[in-house]
């Protein structure tokens, strides 16, 4: 028996609903090592519930996450589980959030918000902090701003910044909602550079995006999210064939992957 | 103008500024802390909570100062003795700093409030989602953000409680009121005196506005 790879994620049976709406109804996702998804979906459909529930920004009603071997279980519905400050910490471990407006924290420099975290939660020293940062800096591109403020930045240059920050804590997985949806059109491309990157290093991970472009060249999966379901869950080799077809993807491809 | 007066005052004068300026500064600490507590208590999901900072702050709003500082200094001596049927003495110092740390407080918490309701949710959902304990995120984001937009506010009420100082010198605070008003008598030229008290309350608040308009500059430069 040959082995599976091993998964880096696997969320079953997610759901999530704000008082009355529903909008998550049992979503299962898994993401193996190396591996880049991308989400696509019409606005709505739920895309940034799904990867705020698993960061647990949004604490999921109902599902399993497991990432990198930590487990929450929410169970049914009907369990109303609350969990533990500590477990959604573990979880927190393994992942890296890019937000579509950066999220950057603005009363800190570019280096500072870099540092931030890995000093602060992981107790690095500030050289050791330091020195990693400045590597990541160069990788994306920023080095030369480490000192400025976020609102000296362009949105392009705020992002791969936001990015920067994401990797100094060496999470295993990656989610990016929508990256580059708050950019000017000229400043999207330096994103996805950057992101094309990390997809050749190897990193896994999950992309929420608007950017076919990047989901049919960047991505090895595709996942089409509709209604707070999963459409279907294709290679994207696959998924963007001309013959593809399912759940109307091929009239939300024609409409530019937007609305 | 009585210049020998003057100068023969002056050792009081500079001991009122000092007075002054050291009451200002830790009923501005003090007043600070308060604050926000007060703003924390009015953004808690506990209602009575809620509502008792409410009461409060707008109680302290309500009422002239010289009031909370007749209160402080004559009756409440005499309830803490009824209580705990030993006198406690409060010095017209202590009697100023609580009142006019309770009015900062009660003024300033809805400058604070405010100030954290205007931070970016992203930036707290930043930190919580890289790993920080609720504590940290308090601590190291929310508090400084909330510094940056309240600065601006919080100047006002701080230059008003500058001036409000020399209420307290009616209880017997030896500050630059006091020394203004010793000397007058002393010299039956009242006129001088207070013009000096007025010149110094004056060089004390330019620089304080000086000071913080520099402050505020540097944190538009960050934030
Ligand atoms: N905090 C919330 N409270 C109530 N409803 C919410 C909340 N967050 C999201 N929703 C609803 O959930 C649904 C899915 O929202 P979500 O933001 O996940 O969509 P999306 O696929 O990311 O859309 P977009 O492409 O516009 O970003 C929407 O109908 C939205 O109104
Ligand atoms: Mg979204």
């Amino acid at each position: 028996m040959s082995e599976s790879p091993v998964n880096v994620l696997n969320a079953t049976n997610i759901h999530k609903s704000f008082g009355q709406v529903d909008v998550l109804h049992g979503i299962d996702l898994q993401a193996a090592e190396h591996e880049v998804i991308s989400v696509l979906g019409r606005s709505g459909s739920g895309k940034s519930t799904l990867l705020r529930c698993l960061s647990f920004l949004e604490t999921p009603s109902a599902g399993r996450i497991e990432i990198c071997g930590k487990t929450i279980d929410m169970g049914s519905v009907a369990d109303k589980r609350q969990p533990s400050a500590k477990d959604i910490r573990a979880l927190r471990r393994s992942i890296g959030f890019v937000f579509q407006s950066f999220n950057l924290w603005s009363h800190r420099t570019v280096l500072e918000n870099v540092i931030e975290a890995p000093m602060h939660v992981l107790g690095l020293s500030k050289a050791e902090a330091t020195e990693k940062a400045e590597a990541l800096l160069h990788k994306v591109g920023i080095y030369e701003r480490k000192d400025y403020h976020p609102k000296h930045l362009s949105g392009g240059q705020q992002q791969r910044v936001a990015i920067a920050r994401a990797l100094a804590m060496e999470p295993a997985l990656l989610l990016f909602d929508e990256p580059t949806s708050a950019l000017d059109p000229e400043l999207v491309n330096e994103v996805l550079q950057v992101m094309r990157q990390l997809a050749d290093e190897g990193r896994t991970m999950i992309v929420v995006t608007h950017e076919m472009r990047f989901a049919r060249e960047v991505s090895s999966r595709t996942v089409f999210c509709q209604g707070g379901t999963v459409a279907f869950d294709a290679p994207s080799e696959d998924a963007f064939h001309p013959d593809f077809n399912e759940g109307n993807f091929r009239q939300f491809i024609a409409a530019g992957g937007n609305e | 103008m009585n210049f020998e007066g003057i100068i023969e005052y002056s050792p009081l004068f500079l001991t009122g500024i000092v007075t002054t300026v050291l009451l200002a500064l830790s009923s501005l600490a003090l007043g600070l802390l308060g604050g926000i507590l007060l703003a924390l208590a009015k953004l808690s999901s506990i209602w009575p909570l809620r509502a008792l900072a409410n009461v409060f702050s707008d109680f302290f709003r309500g009422i002239p100062e010289i009031l909370v500082l007749m209160v402080v200094f004559f009756a409440l001596p005499v309830v803490l003795a009824d209580l705990t049927g030993t006198y406690v003495e409060i010095t017209p110092f202590v009697a100023g700093l609580l009142t006019l740390s309770i009015a900062f407080a009660s003024f300033a918490s809805e400058t604070i409030r405010a100030a954290f309701q205007a931070i970016s949710k992203g930036e707290l959902e930043a930190a919580a989602v890289y790993g920080f304990s609720d504590w940290q995120v308090f601590y190291r984001i929310k508090l400084p953000l909330m510094w940056r937009n309240a600065v601006p506010g919080l100047g006002n009420i701080w230059q008003t409680m500058l001036k409000d100082t020399a209420l307290i010198s009616v209880i017997g605070l030896s500050d630059v009121m006091r020394a203004a008003k010793a000397g007058g008598d002393a010299f039956r030229d009242p006129f001088s005196f207070l013009l000096v008290a007025a010149l110094i309350y004056l060089v004390i608040t330019l620089f304080s506005e000086a000071v913080q308009r520099r402050l505020e500059a540097h944190l538009r430069q960050e934030a």
